[in-house]
Order: C-alpha cells, then structure tokens, then sequence
C-alpha cells in the first residue's frame, strides 16, 4: 500500500455558526465525503408530525405544517451515545435519543410541541417561533427548542388576523439530511482548492504600464494589484480563494487584449506531491441545530460508523 | 452444469452460485442505516445483506454491492483501493441513482480480492480516527491563539 497520509487541521475562524478550517495532507475524495457527510449524515431533530386542531388563517394547514417542519431546533439531545459529543442528562448518564422506528416507547424518540395563538385584537398579529411551548418533556430533558437567532428580528411562522387563530400539536423525531433536508444541521458547507497564480511575464511585455493598470483593476480584487513604481503587475499575498477559481481574471484579459492574449495568467489548484491538490479550505455554516465544532466531530464520526458497517459485513461474510 | 446456470435469470444465479466467496452475509443493512429517500417503517433495504458479491465475481476480479452507500463512501474508496500496487483496476458506480446500492469493482494481479477491501477501509477509518484527533487539536489551538 502507497505510504498513508495523515490529514492535518488548521482552525482559521470559529463563532457559534461558522468554522473555518483548512483540511490538508489528503485527498479530495475524502474531503468531499467530509462536506457530504455534513450535510446528509448527521441526525438532528425537526418536526415530522403535526396534528391540527384549529387553523383559521390564510395559510393551509400543509402549509403551516411544512414550515413548522423547516425550523431548526436545537439537536445536541440526537447525538450518538457512541459518538464524539454523546448527550448527558442532569445525572451525567448517557442516554440516545432513538430512531422513530426503533423505539419501543414514545417517550424515548418524539418530542412534543405545541402551538396555541389566537389573534383577539384589531391589529394583524406574528405568529412568532417563541410562541411554540414545549408540550411534554423526554423522559431524559434534552433541551430541545427552536433555535434562538437575534431576538430583533424573529422568525415568523405564520400572520394573524381579528379572530384568526391557530392551534396544532407538532411532534419532532430524530432523522437525517438525507431523508429529508429540514433535518440538515448545515445552511451552507463548501471547501475551495488553494490557488497557484502564475503570471506569464513574457505576455506582460505586449502591454503598456497603462494597460496593466487598466487589466488589474478589471480583474475582481484579491487575485493581483499593480505596482506603481516598478510599473509591474504582482500576485497578492493573501488570495481570495473564493473568487480565484472563476476565470475572471483570463475572461477579462481575452476581452481587453485580444485572444492572443490568453495565456497571461495561469490559476491551477495547487498540487501535492502525487499532482492531486491536497489542501482544502473548509467553510461550514450551521443553522444553530448544532455548534460547528461539534457538527464537523459528528460528520466524521458518521464517516467512520459507515466504514464500521462494511468491515463488520465483510468479517462475518467470510465465515 | 455451469452452462445450464447461464440460462437462468441473474436474481437465481445469487443464490445458486457455488463460485461466490460471500454469500448472504450474516449481518443484515444494520437498522440505523437509515439512508434510502424516507428511512424508517420502508427502508427497501432492510433485512438484505449490507456487503455482497455478484454471481460473476472471482477471485481476482470481484464487483462489491453495497446497500446503503453512495458515492460518499465509494468515490473514498475507489481512491484509496487504486493505491494499493497489487490492484490493476478499481471502480465505483451507482447503477440507479433511486436505488440505495453501490458497485465497486476490484480487479488484482492475483492476490485474493479480500486482501484490497478490507486495507482499504481499515486505511479510510485510520485516516478519519485520526482526522478527529487532529480536529480537536486544532480546536483548543485557536481557543489558545485567539485569547479566550
């Protein structure tokens, strides 16, 4: 076997939604089942079950009952009691939180809410996300709710007029992204090669100091400035990797110079030693379901549950 | 014999062949397995064996058939198992993207085809072990360089 690789991490950047890190010393297929595993291995809980009893507004009671599925809640309590990050109760024992299927007790994987607003005044009322009340509590707490976002500006389920009103049951059970992407703990997750820009000097030479200026300053910022006193084009030090890839920089020099001049920059992922890039620059970006940090240690837990499963069929395949 | 088994249709042949080093497995798709478009009551796959071999398989030229998995595990594995200088040839595909399975095919000069899958996933889970580690390395590092 080629000589194993051992990854590397390097944190850049971590708040209570993001993370930045670089992924580096391994391959890209591996990254990507890390950014696969992020969004549609890792459970959470959503609603998945809305029982309603009275809905007069003008929305459909489908309607309220796919939003209400949309809303993130906070997951920690749906960890693997194996994993990384396994839930702890008020004793400090370790429980799971079940899959609906697999449970024997209601109370072990559904978690109820429930939802009571009547509008009794003359004006239009929000039928806001703190409204909805925890209904029964799992046998092992978990603290289970809709995530808080920035209290100014709330998240709004549904309008109310005179008279209107809403009353419903929701019960929330554990399930991944890949079933359904409401239960997805990610809002944005990618990973962007490290550019290598190679500026074609001979090229340079066809333009005048003027021209350079003119192409720089077309070209999006964070890739090259222009050095007024050498009159030369340079490379910047700390590149935008998010914009360097898009083949602005070549498009625009073809626009302004002609075809010939193609060639004036070279952008190319850079490539370990094999020719394959081997850096990643990681950006995840949670919905509050779960803390990056601990999305990142599940999603990776999840990757090697999934090899688990394999080596324990092939094992006993054999017998 | 052999050529009367030709004759039959394929789902048969699984369980008529004597050739397949791994029959039904004993482990079946595990519950949790919960992939497919909506687990739960109607996962397709459960109670089918997690890893097989199509009838076709021999020793030096196996095709894998993995419920459960898609191109998260398989593109990782293609990778990793085409390391391996005794493999001429390892692919992975998913015959029907509505259908939960993965193929991955291995061809070697001449080793037993269990010598490829299993270092290939033993390799995958050290990577990620270690993956994890180093994660969390890498977490107290900024906790300390950024002051809290």
């Amino acid at each position: 076997m080629a000589s194993t690789r051992t990854p590397l991490i390097e944190v850049n950047f971590l708040d209570d939604y993001n993370i930045n890190f670089v992924l580096s010393n391994t391959d890209v297929s591996i990254a990507n089942a890390l950014r696969k595993a992020i969004i549609s291995e890792v459970p959470t809980i959503a609603i998945d079950l809305v029982e309603i009893e009275e809905n007069s507004s003008v929305l459909a009671d489908e309607f309220i009952a796919h939003r209400l599925g949309l809303i993130p809640l906070v997951s920690t309590r749906a960890m693997h009691a194996d994993g990384p990050v396994p839930f702890r109760d008020v004793e400090g024992n370790i429980t799971s939180f079940l899959w609906h299927h697999e449970a024997s007790d209601d109370k072990d994987c559904e978690i109820k809410f429930e939802l009571e607003v009547r509008n009794t005044e003359d004006n239009p009322m929000e039928v806001r996300l703190i409204l909805i009340r925890l209904l029964e509590v799992l046998r092992h707490g978990g603290g289970v709710k809709p995530v808080e976002y920035d209290p100014e500006y709330p998240v709004v389920i549904a309008k109310l007029k005179r008279n209107q009103a809403i009353k419903l049951t929701a019960i929330a059970k554990k399930g991944v992204g890949k079933m359904h992407s409401k239960w997805s703990p990610a809002s944005g997750v990618y990973f962007t090669y490290e550019p290598v820009v190679t500026i074609n000097y001979e090229r340079m030479e066809g333009l005048s100091a003027q021209q350079r200026k003119t192409w720089v300053e077309a070209c999006p910022p964070g890739i090259l400035r222009f050095n007024e006193m050498t009159g030369q084009v340079e490379v910047e030090d700390e590149i935008n990797n998010g914009i360097a890839f898009s083949g602005e920089c070549e498009k625009v020099a073809k626009e302004l110079f002609g075809y010939d001049f193609y060639d004036l920059i070279v952008i190319k992922p850079k490539s370990g030693s094999d020719g394959y890039p081997d850096r990643f620059n990681f950006f995840v970006e949670t919905n509050g379901a779960l803390d990056p940090v601990t999305l990142v240690r599940a999603a990776i837990w999840e990757l090697v549950r999934k090899v688990q499963n394999i080596e324990e069929s092939l094992r006993t395949g054999e017998m | 014999m052999n050529l009367i088994l030709f004759l039959l249709p394929a789902s048969i042949l699984r369980f008529w062949n004597e050739e397949n080093r791994y029959p039904l497995a004993t482990t079946n798709t595990p519950q949790s397995d919960m992939a497919g478009i909506r687990g739960e009551e109607d996962d397709v796959n459960e109670g089918l064996p997690k890893l097989e071999t199509t009838p076709e398989s021999t020793t030096t030229s196996t095709t894998f058939v993995m419920r459960n998995e898609d191109h998260t595990l398989g593109n990782a594995l293609r990778i990793v198992i085409s390391r391996n200088p005794n493999v001429t040839f390892c692919g992975y595909s998913v015959p029907h993207p509505l259908e939960s399975k993965m193929h991955l095919h291995i061809q070697t000069k001449g080793e037993e085809e269990d010598e490829t899958l299993l270092p290939g996933l033993k390799e995958i889970m050290s990577m990620c072990d270690h993956l994890g580690d180093v994660f969390d390395e890498a977490e107290s590092e900024y906790y300390i360089s950024s002051g809290r």
